[in-house]
């Protein structure tokens, strides 16, 4: 009998055959077969049939290191279940598309974050880690334009910076300790650096400001249908990885807490529909940072179930953004406006994500966010819960009026011609909200899926009362204001000015001062200025704008890298 | 449905929700974790207000900080 599957490899592996099938019908039943195997396998695993939950399973001894690719308990179950689920619709959602290596490129990313998620060690951690990276940057490249282009340099290079952090306080635990389990590390917490490292490269995945800017940044850059892939999995298993190593740190209750602000905060200014989605991203993704800093049993349950919620509601908003997106070629507010009248469908899905990420009663939104809330509450944090109670005001605000109102109201007539998206698209939207209504009237299959056993009930008269007075009334000063929101252009700067600014000067500076000290080696030396200059193009060579130019570059990286690493490999 | 009829659904749900809490609060006597709780209609006047905060808050960062024209970065 079969040890085990890993679900995240039958993803991985399994999308290297797409682009070997031809037909056409074939490959799209395959595209979607794959993240059903998957659930399967998640199925199986949590019937028993591989042994109980928790076990582990696929344990590997590599030079004296034990890696364990399978650790399987009930907070891997949950991410993965969702991860599988969401995946499923997203497929469906992209079956129209033609491009066989986005495909490939989703499932690996799809499947590298189940790899995260069942990681039990920190060397299998990292090596999914950097998949997740790499396959989602060519989600933002396939767009094929010059913004996404730069943007996913700039994916990349948050992301690069992220991992060397990550691998550099690994490498110092395990030097330290001797250990590679992946295990809490809330008891040596300030020990040693290598604490602060782990917790900075999870934190940047997190999209915790003000380390947040490449998913503002990438997200509204990337394909239609790659940009729901990428709501999915790089946050969300970051916030696993907090609960699993930081899980009651109050560093980053309030970091969380913070970010859920401070998303909104910058949402409200948005110009692109999928930009100002972007920012609830990371606002949401703060009640769960908040949730995994708080620790308790309640506050983790919620921050779990969020994160199930939220990769539902958040996926339908960014493919109802998309869907728009794909038929007007358009994202911006000043370019859309009375679209109702050709997208009644995508409106009214869309609307049921917007309801959800609100927290209505009814919808999955709600049976999650007042459960973290609440836990804030019951430890008496009160700046905590003022931070997150008014969060969900302007999370209401932005995606359920000021988005809705300016993409298919705002205007007597509509701006440009559109017409429902295709049919699988639709589909796709279907299954998610299926599931967020689903959910939001019976969570008790959510709620039996989380980690601790819940003693929560959400369907309280003041929990229902609570929120519906909170959001009934943010809805006066909208209406109000409603003119001043139509959408400014305008770009609103954020804490990336920091980097792109200041380092475009650093780089200019260099090449100044290259120039000039070849000029000056010119007219008394002769030596070097032939080199300089050559040194001096070559680094503008590299930005060339070419995706093929780029692939080069990196894949001559990777090689190096890689015979470096053996060499050191063999030193040691 | 014409606007005039949804507007009065609204203002209706508005003043059913005050009664309800306050209701609530007469009856009931919820056990609440923080005073503040104990006042009928707080998130009505939370969200209100709230709102009005965020909006303010957000218009200003933006238009006297943050807001760029488009091609800034280019």
């Amino acid at each position: 009998m079969i040890e085990w599957i890993h679900p995240g490899l039958i993803l991985i592996f399994g999308s290297l055959f797409i682009p070997l099938i031809s037909n056409r019908r074939v490959k799209q039943a395959y595209f979607v077969i794959l993240p059903v195997l998957a659930l399967i396998d998640l199925i199986l695993i949590s019937k028993g049939f591989f042994g109980g939950v928790p076990s582990s399973h696929w344990s590997i001894d590599i030079v004296g290191y034990d890696l364990l690719l399978g650790r399987v308990d009930k907070l891997s179950m949950v991410f993965a279940y969702v991860f599988v689920i969401a995946a499923l619709c997203m497929n469906v959602y992209a079956l129209h598309i033609n491009r066989d290596w986005e495909h490939v490129s989703a499932m690996l990313y799809a499947g590298s974050g189940l790899g995260v998620v069942f990681a039990g060690d920190l060397f299998s951690l990292y090596i999914f880690w950097e998949i997740m990276a790499w396959s989602s940057l060519f989600l933002i490249w396939f767009r094929g334009t010059r913004s996404a282009l730069d943007a996913g340099f700039r994916y990349i290079m948050w992301h690069l910076t992220g991992g060397i952090l990550l691998l550099a306080g690994i490498l110092i635990h395990v030097q330290t300790t001797g250990s590679i389990e992946f295990v809490s590390f809330l008891d040596s917490w300030g020990s040693s650096m290598a604490y602060y490292l782990i917790l900075l490269g999870f934190i940047i995945n997190a999209a915790v400001p003000p380390l947040h800017p490449w998913l503002t940044d990438a997200y509204p850059e990337a394909t239609v249908t790659g940009a729901v892939y990428m709501t999915a999995f790089t946050t969300k298993s970051a916030v696993y990885v907090l609960i699993r190593g930081f899980a009651g740190l109050e560093l980053i209750m309030w970091l969380g807490a913070i970010m859920a602000m401070y998303g909104v905060i910058f949402a409200m200014l948005q110009n692109d529909g999928r930009r100002l989605l972007a920012y609830h991203i990371v606002s949401q993704v703060g009640y769960m940072v908040c949730g995994a800093g708080m620790g308790t049993a309640m506050a983790i349950n919620g921050a779990t179930a969020h994160a199930f919620c939220h990769i539902l509601y958040k996926a339908l908003l960014f493919m109802g953004m998309g869907a728009v997106l794909e038929v007007t070629g358009r994202s911006r507010f000043t370019e859309l406006g009375g679209l109702y009248r050709y997208m009644p469908r995508t409106f009214w899905l869309y609307m049921i994500g917007a309801f959800s990420i609100s927290g209505f009663p009814l919808f999955n939104g709600f049976v999650s966010k007042t459960m973290t809330v609440e836990a804030s509450a019951l430890i008496h944090q009160p700046i905590v819960w003022f931070l997150l109670e008014g969060a969900s005001i302007g999370t209401f605000f932005c995606i359920a009026l000021k988005l809705p109102r300016n993409v298919w109201f705002s205007e007597e007539k509509p701006v440009v011609e559109a017409k429902e998206p295709p049919i699988n698209m639709l589909a796709g939207m279907g299954m998610l909200a299926a599931l967020c209504i689903f959910l939001g009237i019976y969570p008790k299959p959510l709620y039996d899926l989380l980690p601790y056993p819940v003693e929560f009930v959400p369907y309280t008269s003041e929990h229902v009362l609570g929120i519906c007075q909170l959001l009934f009334f943010a809805f006066i000063p909208f209406w109000i204001m409603r003119e001043s929101f139509r959408g400014e252009e305008k770009i609103v700067l954020d804490t990336d000015w920091l980097v792109r600014i200041p380092g475009r000067r650093f780089i200019r500076f260099c090449e100044d001062t290259l120039i000039r000290y070849a000029e000056f080696d010119e007219k008394r030396f002769f030596v070097f200025p032939a080199l300089l200059e050559r040194l001096s193009k070559s680094i503008r060579a590299i930005q060339t704008g070419y995706l093929q130019d780029y692939l080069r570059i990196i894949f001559a990286i990777v090689i190096i890298s890689l015979i470096l690493a053996s060499i050191g490999g063999m030193l040691i | 449905m014409e606007k005039r009829t949804l507007f009065l659904i609204y203002y209706s749900s508005l003043l059913l929700f005050l009664l309800l809490d306050i209701a609530l609060h007469l009856l009931h006597h919820p056990e609440p974790h923080f005073p503040w709780e104990r006042i009928p209609g707080f998130h009505a006047l939370f969200g209100f207000i709230g709102c009005f905060i965020l909006i303010l808050v957000s218009k200003s960062l933006g238009h006297y900080l943050l807001m760029r024209e488009v091609d800034y970065y280019d």
